[in-house]
């Protein structure tokens, strides 16, 4: 029986909550198990899926990014409005990457520098950087036409959208970057183990801000797939979206008090959430409900790992 | 202190008493801005601004008196904004179906405490983050306050019910009684009860507040309770003010009650700070955002210079706490 527990204990607890939606699902929707269905999920998931890996290294630092849904937004924005005035693509792009990477350059001198706790400085961030979305935009949704968008978000290749693909692309490179490279395990020692990091040459400054630029990086190539989905650049397009990547890394079985897990895990937290999110359009629920629906899902889930978690410890 | 204190002419004392006020440094920020908001708007000193000043401050100070508890115990708590509009739904969908005034206070009061604390059970005994577990309340509550509104807004209440956030009571307005009365309440309870002396224990340190005989789970719960109730306060002064109701309401102060706290001098490290400086807080917050509706600055603007406000106070009380760390052990 202890076996079978710890067996339990090691897989996401995502994953038998992904098992018992796709279920229900199963049974309320008419054609729930087609590919193309599972196809749409993933590429609903695709910027979730990217900015939830940038989210696991901050999580794993035992803090909590807050403001890469407000980045988000202010990418979709940067980006069409930068197309608007005149920029060629591939400038435009590399400019709003820029801007993504600096804003996480920010966050991480603020927090490495100031001192200050990761969640005061990204909640202040997340407010300064909706007001910057706003200002940029004019406050209402902007336009730009360029065949880029359908391409990336509904031209396939072998059944899969491009943006889905590109999502792995970023989930593969944060996999190998946490577990294959230097800066990764500096990563992960900082969030269990800060002393440990400085006695062994590493400095705890530099890594926490390439953390929050990755982060940051990650948020931009997110905004860059949401502004494929909607075409536009919306200043409210990102709202929430810092909640889920929170919620899928925890979800995902990456503790936030000794900076264990990894992107392995997050990934089924994504799933877990798109698939709930999905569902509820499916199942023909109304959007005044779905919020409160997702927020309690959401809720109820963490509430129920950090209980299993507590059993452990205990 | 004694005799020879007591000869030292009265003038001298008040002045030290003034510089070493812990209120000294916020008090003079106040002075500050609104020497400089004179100076940006002439309406700025008219009785009317003033009057509405001190109206909106007695709102985000009521909403803000229950957090102050709780960030004094180290905690936090972002859902005092959907607390606040899912009360005030409530309130307004209770009022509209005829229910008693009083009756639908104080269901609406209940329901504040609920999630208030349903927020201290999450943190308290399933120990999740503060920020993650109320975060997530916060979404909540306003999700249910979107049901309860059917997605729309409601106009128009009873007129017994707005002169909460309207009325008189002699010359001045009833939301400042009311934030007055409970600001009393909150000093009380934190400066001259056990209770409040082991909140402030429990943000000081932790360790020892839970090996003593500090029940910390029933205090976080209680904490957090109480802040659910000043919200679901807030809620409805709200919903009186402005005689309507609707879920976006969790925004209409949203990160301002953090600031306001924050902004008074009360560490987020929890142990430090009072409800006085809460109260400056909360009145500076307001004339800045008073001073910038004059000036005709826009609102997104505003949120902006409340995430920076947040920053730098934090940044700030971050930076003398070191300093003073560094002097002790120097």
């Amino acid at each position: 029986m202890n076996i079978i527990r710890k067996k339990a204990q090691s897989v996401p607890p995502a994953l038998y909550m992904i098992l018992l939606l796709v279920v229900v699902y199963g049974l309320l929707v008419n054609n729930y198990f087609v590919p193309k269905n599972f196809a749409n999920i993933l590429s609903q998931a695709a910027p979730l899926l990217v900015l939830a890996c940038g989210q696991t290294l901050i999580v794993m630092l035992q803090g909590t990014e807050l403001s890469l849904g407000s980045a988000m937004s202010v990418v979709t924005v940067l980006w069409i409005v930068l197309l608007n005035s005149g920029i060629p693509m591939i400038p435009s792009i590399l400019i709003t990457i820029i801007a993504a990477g600096l804003i996480g350059l920010l966050n991480g001198v603020l927090v490495a520098y100031g001192g200050l706790p990761i969640f005061i400085v990204t909640l202040g961030m997340q407010n300064i950087l909706k007001s910057i979305a706003l200002l940029l935009s004019d406050s209402s949704s902007v336009y730009y036409e360029h065949p880029i968008f359908r391409t990336v978000a509904k031209g396939t290749v072998l059944g899969l959208p491009l943006a889905v693909w590109l999502s792995f692309l970023c989930f593969g490179i944060t996999w190998v970057l946490l577990r294959k490279t230097r800066f990764g395990t500096h990563v992960i020692t900082l969030g269990g183990n800060p002393e440990s990091l400085t006695l062994s040459g590493g400095s705890i400054r530099r890594s926490t801000i390439c953390a929050f630029i990755y982060a940051g990086l990650m948020a931009g190539v997110a905004g860059f797939l949401l502004c494929c989905r909607i075409e536009s650049g919306n200043p409210n397009s990102g709202n929430g979206f810092e909640f889920n990547s929170v919620a899928a890394v925890l979800l995902g079985g990456t503790s936030m008090r000794e900076g264990r897990g990894g992107v392995g895990g997050t990934i089924f937290g994504v799933l877990l959430i798109q698939i709930l999110k999905s569902g509820l359009n499916q199942v023909g629920i109304s959007s005044i409900y779905q919020n409160a629906i997702i927020g309690t899902f959401v809720l109820s889930a963490i509430i129920f790992d950090a209980f299993l978690k507590r059993r452990v410890e205990a | 202190m004694g005799k020879a204190a007591s000869k030292e002419p009265l003038l001298k004392r008040t002045l030290n008493g003034l510089l070493n006020s812990e209120y000294l440094y916020s008090g003079l920020g106040l002075l500050l801005i609104m020497i400089v908001s004179c100076f940006l708007s002439k309406s700025f000193l008219s009785a009317n601004n003033l009057l509405t000043i001190l109206r909106q401050a007695s709102i985000l100070l009521m909403l803000s008196c229950g957090l102050t508890a709780v960030v004094l115990t180290g905690n936090i708590d972002l859902s005092v904004g959907g607390n606040a509009a899912l009360t005030g739904c409530l309130c307004a969908q209770m009022l509209l179906l005829g229910i008693p005034i009083w009756i639908a206070i104080v269901i609406s009061l209940v329901a504040g405490v609920f999630i208030g604390v349903l927020n201290g059970v999450l943190v308290g005994m399933l120990r999740l983050p503060p920020f993650v577990a109320t975060y997530g309340t916060n979404m909540v509550a306003t999700g249910l306050a979107t049901i309860v509104m059917n997605g729309g807004v409601i106009y128009g209440l009873p007129a017994n019910f707005t002169t909460i956030g309207t009325g008189y009571l002699g010359p001045v307005p009833i939301p400042i009684i009311l934030s007055a009365i409970t600001v009393a309440a909150f000093y009380v309870l934190l400066q001259r009860t056990t209770f409040g002396r082991n909140i402030y224990m429990i943000g000081y340190n932790p360790m020892a507040a839970r090996y003593s005989s500090i029940n910390t789970l029933g205090m976080l719960i209680a904490v957090f309770g109480l802040c659910g109730l000043t919200g679901a306060m807030g809620g409805v002064m709200l919903t009186a003010r402005l005689n309507a109701a609707e879920a976006a309401m969790s925004e209409t102060y949203g990160l301002q009650i953090v600031a306001a706290v924050v902004m008074g001098g009360t560490s987020l490290l929890g142990g430090e700070g009072s409800i006085g400086g809460t109260v400056i807080g909360a009145i500076v917050l307001t004339v800045i955002v008073n001073i910038m509706n004059l000036v005709g600055v826009k609102s997104d603007w505003q949120n902006l210079a409340v995430g920076a406000v947040i920053i730098l106070m934090v940044w700030i009380d971050v930076y003398t706490r070191s300093k003073r760390a560094k002097r002790v052990t120097a």
